[in-house]
């Protein structure tokens, strides 16, 4: 799937943070944001490269780009619940930073509403961890935030 | 040639260059924003405590609003609950999840942990606050999602002390950001007589305002919010009539030049006050509904604000075709994506029924509570702080 692309002679190339090229028609290119308007900047036969984009992302948004066809509200609710499925939370991370990166704004609804409801019970430890922020909190600030909304902790999910 | 982007950590790097792994790290805070506005307000109240920018945020007027906005147009009703429309609290307030009925679970409503004196009553709701309102004059705001309360507005006195017959109603008006509470009755002589209390102006005291028509407001319920107004339904005296004759209208206060008008209920409606009309807003537009005839209920939908040309008529059941019995009460709440409606009732052992006007079909709903549950009210739950 991956190498998967159209032969035509305009298709774009990307290069991947890993090293892989993918060939891309410009339709499909065209719904990244961020390679639109690198297309204009490059000459055509240049190869791009997307830093913070891996080929696993890179595969992904394009199986996206080129499924989504359905025409019903169930059939695109589906396809997408089917596009999400067993993805795990890192790869859910990398996948969103890699969308947000390209800018596809065909994904800029689904993936932050996918990755809200996933954490959404979780940990403020947990919470940190996945968006790698670190607590500049001393110990007796956090304690006082915890103590006013005690009740909020109630709950919450294992890690 | 060679392109420079600014990267998360504001370094300047050229496109050429591989980065290395080391340097795929944080999510853009623009992504964090847009995630954590489609969180659950007790979610994110937990995670103030992650760092300091994510409290601040979490604490900010402009996200509360962004987050509220959110909420509100979100198509799966996630933060959508059902609370009670008007009643003695007691010593709690019991809620359950609009998208739970809506996907036809039963509902085990959820205690809200009510922090106050239990003589208050529910004036209405609005951008995830309540109003409260204590002996009938005295006017509080409180969200049960982050439990802050504002404090007590001084008393609404009238010459015989809190009158029985006074109807209020609360809104927000967006205009100059405040929220009101309105009061309106008619006196023995039959003049009307408005006040108006804005939550945290400087003039903190009710007000009366002029300009309500001399009509009898329907004691017992709410005003009704939508685009901007305040809405009762009230008896006129029929043209021409007896005395007693009498026929509704609508009472509406626009909330933002506080100015009254009335409106005209639709043509094809029976307009005496002999018939069970029920009030309400749908979509944020005003409806009424009538058991037509004994032998259908019917609700119609004012499309345009105002205008008594645009009352159409939203649906038609059949009692006879449901097996309901004539004098069944259903009130419109809301209506899902799908064209469900959510309705009040009292039905058999039933609150709120489902009713899907493609099959014509009502889907009962049983909310186990062990709690007395009253007529309820569509409730959002938001990060909006109580004004001071």
């Amino acid at each position: 799937m991956a190498e998967k692309a159209s032969e035509s002679s305009n298709s774009i190339s990307l290069n991947t943070v890993d090293g892989k090229i993918f060939k891309v028609s410009p339709t499909i290119a065209n719904q990244m944001q961020t390679i639109q308007s690198l297309i204009k900047a490059y000459d055509s036969s240049r190869v791009i490269s997307l830093p913070h984009v891996n080929a696993f992302h890179l595969s992904k948004i394009i199986e996206y780009l080129e499924g989504k066809s359905a025409t019903t509200v169930s059939a695109v609710k589906e396809f997408e619940a089917q596009f999400m499925k067993d993805l795990s939370l890192k790869q859910l991370k990398g996948l969103l930073i890699a969308v947000g990166y390209l800018k596809v704004n065909e994904l800029l609804e689904l993936m932050p509403k996918t990755v809200a409801k996933l954490i959404e019970n979780k940990s403020v430890e947990f919470l940190r961890k996945f968006f790698g922020i670190v607590n500049d909190f001393t110990p007796s600030e956090e304690a006082k935030i915890r103590e006013e909304i005690a009740w909020a902790f109630d709950g919450v999910d294992e890690d | 040639m060679s392109v420079t982007v600014e990267t998360s950590d504001s370094k300047k790097r050229r496109f050429d260059a591989p980065p290395s792994p080391v340097e795929i790290a944080a999510i853009p805070y623009d992504l964090i924003i847009d995630i954590l506005s489609r969180i659950p307000v007790k979610s994110l109240l937990r995670f103030k405590c992650v760092c300091k920018s994510w409290k601040t945020l979490i604490s900010d007027t402009q996200f509360a609003k962004f987050h509220f906005q959110r909420s509100i147009t979100d198509s799966t009703f996630t933060h959508h609950r059902l609370m009670p429309q008007a009643c003695f609290l007691r010593d709690d307030i019991v809620s359950c999840s609009v998208e739970s009925l809506l996907n036809d679970y039963d509902v085990i409503p959820e205690s809200l942990g009510y922090p106050l004196h239990p003589h208050y009553d529910v004036v209405g709701y609005r951008n995830g606050l309540c109003c409260l309102m204590y002996n009938r004059e005295k006017v509080r705001l409180w969200n049960p999602c982050t439990k802050l309360v504002s404090p007590e507005s001084p008393s609404l006195f009238n010459r015989d002390g809190p009158n029985r017959k006074t109807v209020f109603g609360f809104g927000y008006d967006e205009s100059s950001n405040t929220y009101k509470v309105v009061s309106f009755f008619v006196d023995h002589y039959g003049k009307s007589l408005g006040s108006v209390f804005s939550f945290g102006s400087e003039n903190c005291n009710w007000r009366q305002v002029h300009g309500f028509p001399d009509v009898t407001p329907e004691w017992g319920k709410s005003g009704e919010c939508a685009r901007g107004t305040l809405n009762w339904l009230a008896k006129a005296p029929l043209p021409g009539g007896m005395r007693n004759d009498k026929y509704y209208v609508i009472v509406s206060f626009d909330l933002g030049n506080e100015t009254c008008r009335e409106f005209l209920l639709p043509h094809d409606i029976d307009r005496s006050c002999s018939v069970g009309t029920t009030f309400g807003v749908l979509r944020d537009c005003l409806c009424v509904s009538q058991n037509y005839e004994l032998t259908n209920f019917i609700v119609w939908q004012m499309m345009e604000h105002g205008v008594k040309e645009s009352w159409t008529r939203l649906l038609n059941i059949s009692y006879v075709d449901l097996g309901l019995k004539v004098y069944a009460f259903l009130e419109p709440l809301c209506m899902s994506e799908k064209g469900d409606i959510l309705m009040n009732t009292n039905i058999e052992e039933c609150k709120v029924v489902l009713y899907n006007p493609g099959d014509n079909r009502l889907e009962r709903h049983k909310i186990f509570s062990k709690k007395s549950w009253f007529r309820s009210k569509i409730y959002v739950e938001s990060l909006v702080s109580p004004p001071c």
